[in-house]
């Protein structure tokens, strides 16, 4: 099949009404959720996971794709009108959007970060198109050993790049992995970690893990700390929308830069959406003639890192769809949700599933397309929303997290499993322990040690065999770099703190 | 949240209590097998040793750095035991309720337990608020998405 033949199929895939459906539900409800504040990108996508359990497996990539950016668009603008960012990845967009909120520009931050979400969206798509055949075809002779190398540079380049010391994140990784390891067994058979209780026979559900360390944990952190703020609902008029000359004559090269910047962090492990903004407000500042109108309300200083993060939203599917191999929290969930209706993420994912993989590809488009069409009317809806009080939303949330846990499994075995991983994660939060990093543990570590286990056999028990492999060997040197620069730099951090 | 020396410690001392409390547990009942054939308690046995070394690690680190840096204080940001506690135990009496007594009973001990944790929330503002998400959950789950479950039950057993 020609590359165009596959385009084709995808929009065919993409395009039937029932996809489109999911896909302006996944984006309804993403932007939804993002424009709440305190709940976060994984905590959204974690609340909406049990509803696609009841779709084909195509419709609920598509649907859980579509809540991703959804919520990403969203969090911008909670950002924008409140200085209270919905998610992680818009907290760089607050800096100057709010500034030009207070200006009473308000409508033209918004509308024109619609527009660098949907340029920096299409360029991370072009590139995912491009290139995830090339890597899965090169992926298509590893064994289990250059496996095993790349899943454990993902787990610890994950665990560097959160904020917080690197050791937290390495420990978060390990739990992660051994709560992934409760079940059976699947060389033996033999229940590890069950306790004697027949509900954990199969293992621990990634949605209870999931909406306990971000639904539970989220809400319980921001339970009395939010208030709602008045917004002037006037501020976001259509009218008031329309951005000057100026305006878009400033904005064309950062949405470059940032869609450049964030399609190159959105593939490296453990880096995501937030750091590719970060990185994105970092350049605009240094490559700006006047710096000091950054933080008071310059257009570049949105446009760059909300193309950043939406290119890179989508260029984290690469490693993911390409290799099965989830570089974030986020890509971990999407991962966990393939396994759940029973595909095997994969290189061969792209040559056995094509209508999967190009319909899903494809729907990105679209759903980037509902995204532009969908909120320019919506703003004032959205703005509604963030004049709820708080403290009638968590009670929702929390009721919404509870039917959604009981109804995958029709378990309330897993409701208490919740509660359960709702105190953990506040306590590993209190404790200043990053979570992201768990969740990616949980979800690869049954895959590394199968692998691990796999390539020992293949190896005749001899652990050389990771060295005497190139490509193994050399995935496995830059991980020791990057331990070595772990390591380093908080020694350096220390020195200079005392 | 908080960057603490002193809570660091007791985290790094009680994580590598975890990872040996795992080596022991997973070598007294887990075959280990051989390194060419592992069983299924060599992974976790490895793992746990690794755990228990981090987190000595960071308990080192961090007691090291309150010797060299006296001036830090117990966290600014306050454990919220009673959010933790209504919200928890909110999802618990859902969890408890939903099979026995049915949606409604389990969504009005979810939202109201919970709400409790806010103090803006009066106990009018409370019973509306459980009113309206009773029939939007009824509405959503029960006739939209047509879930298994009833809406109202008496079966204790």
């Amino acid at each position: 099949m020609t590359f165009f033949d596959n385009i084709l199929l995808g929009l065919e895939t993409a395009l039937s009404l029932n996809n489109l459906m999911w896909c302006f539900v996944g984006v309804f409800m993403g932007t939804l959720l993002g424009v709440i504040p305190g709940i976060g990108v994984l905590a959204a996508i974690s609340m909406l996971f049990p509803l696609t359990f009841q779709l084909e497996p195509t419709a609920a990539l598509i649907m859980l794709a579509g809540i991703w950016y959804g919520t990403t668009y969203g969090g911008s603008t909670a950002s924008i009108l409140l200085n209270v960012p919905g998610t992680p990845s818009s907290a760089i967009t607050a800096l100057d959007g709010y500034p030009m909120a207070q200006q009473g520009r308000a409508g033209v931050a918004l509308l024109m970060t619609t527009f660098a979400s949907f340029f920096g969206g299409s360029v991370g798509i072009i590139l995912l198109m491009g290139f995830s055949g090339t890597i899965s075809q090169m992926a298509l002779q590893f064994s289990s050993t250059e496996y095993f190398a790349l899943m454990l540079l993902g787990l610890i380049a994950a665990s560097g790049m959160s904020n917080g010391a690197m050791i937290k994140g390495l420990i978060m990784v390990c739990l992660g992995v051994l709560f992934g390891l409760v079940g059976s067994d699947i060389y033996s058979g033999a229940r590890r970690f069950t306790f004697g209780l027949v509900e954990l026979a199969d293992g621990i559900a990634l949605v209870a893990l999931a909406l306990g360390l971000f639904g539970i944990s989220e809400v319980i952190a921001s339970v009395g700390k939010i208030s709602a703020k008045g917004v002037d609902p006037d501020a976001v008029r259509f009218k008031a929308m329309k951005p000057t000359r100026d305006d878009m004559r400033r904005s064309w090269f950062p949405m470059l830069r940032g869609s450049a910047v964030g399609s190159f962090f959105g593939t490296l492990p453990g880096t995501g959406p937030s750091i590719a903004a970060f990185m994105s407000y970092a350049l605009e500042r240094r490559v700006a003639k006047e710096p000091e109108r950054f933080g008071k309300g310059a257009i570049e200083g949105i446009m760059g890192p909300e193309s950043a993060n939406n290119a890179a939203d989508q260029t984290a599917f690469i490693p993911t769809l390409a290799l099965g191999i989830p570089g974030s929290a986020t890509m971990a969930l999407m991962l966990g949700a393939l396994m759940i209706h029973g595909i095997a993420p994969g290189p061969q994912l792209m040559s056995e599933q094509p209508a999967l993989f190009w319909g899903l590809v494809m729907s990105f488009w679209i759903g980037n397309l509902l995204l532009l069409v969908l909120n320019i009317p919506l703003i004032g809806l959205w703005v509604r929303l963030l004049t709820v009080p708080y403290q009638w939303l968590f009670p929702a949330v929390l009721m919404f997290v509870c039917i959604g846990t009981y109804s995958v499994n029709n378990s309330g075995f897993d409701v208490l499993l919740v509660a359960f991983f709702g105190i953990l994660g506040y306590v590993l939060r209190y404790l200043s322990f990053p979570a992201a990093p768990m969740i990616l543990g949980f979800v690869l570590g049954p895959l590394m040690e199968e692998h691990f286990r796999r390539a020992m056999l293949l190896g005749r028990g001899d652990p050389m065999t990771f060295l005497q492999r190139p490509i193994s060997a050399s995935v496995l040197f830059i991980t020791l770099c990057l331990l070595i620069w772990g390591v380093y730099s908080a020694m350096r951090k220390r020195s200079a703190g005392s | 949240m908080i960057q603490n020396a002193r809570a660091d410690i007791v985290a790094g001392l009680l994580i590598c209590a975890v990872g040996s409390i795992i080596v022991i547990y997973a070598y007294g009942n887990y075959p280990m097998g051989t390194l060419r054939r592992m069983g299924p308690g060599m992974f976790p046995a490895g793992l746990g040793a690794v755990l228990s070394l981090l987190g000595m690690v960071l308990a080192l680190n961090s007691w090291r750095s309150l010797q060299a840096n006296a001036s830090h204080d117990w966290p600014p940001v306050q454990f919220e035991l009673r959010t933790v506690g209504l919200t928890v135990a909110g999802v618990v009496a859902f969890a408890v309720l939903l099979r026995p007594m049915g949606l409604i009973p389990a969504v009005i001990a979810v939202v109201s337990i919970s709400a409790l944790s806010d103090a803006r929330n009066k106990p009018l503002g409370i019973a509306v608020l459980a009113l309206i998400l009773v029939v939007l959950a009824t509405v959503i789950f029960k006739f939209g998405l047509g879930l298994s479950f009833s809406l109202i039950a008496w079966n204790w057993s």
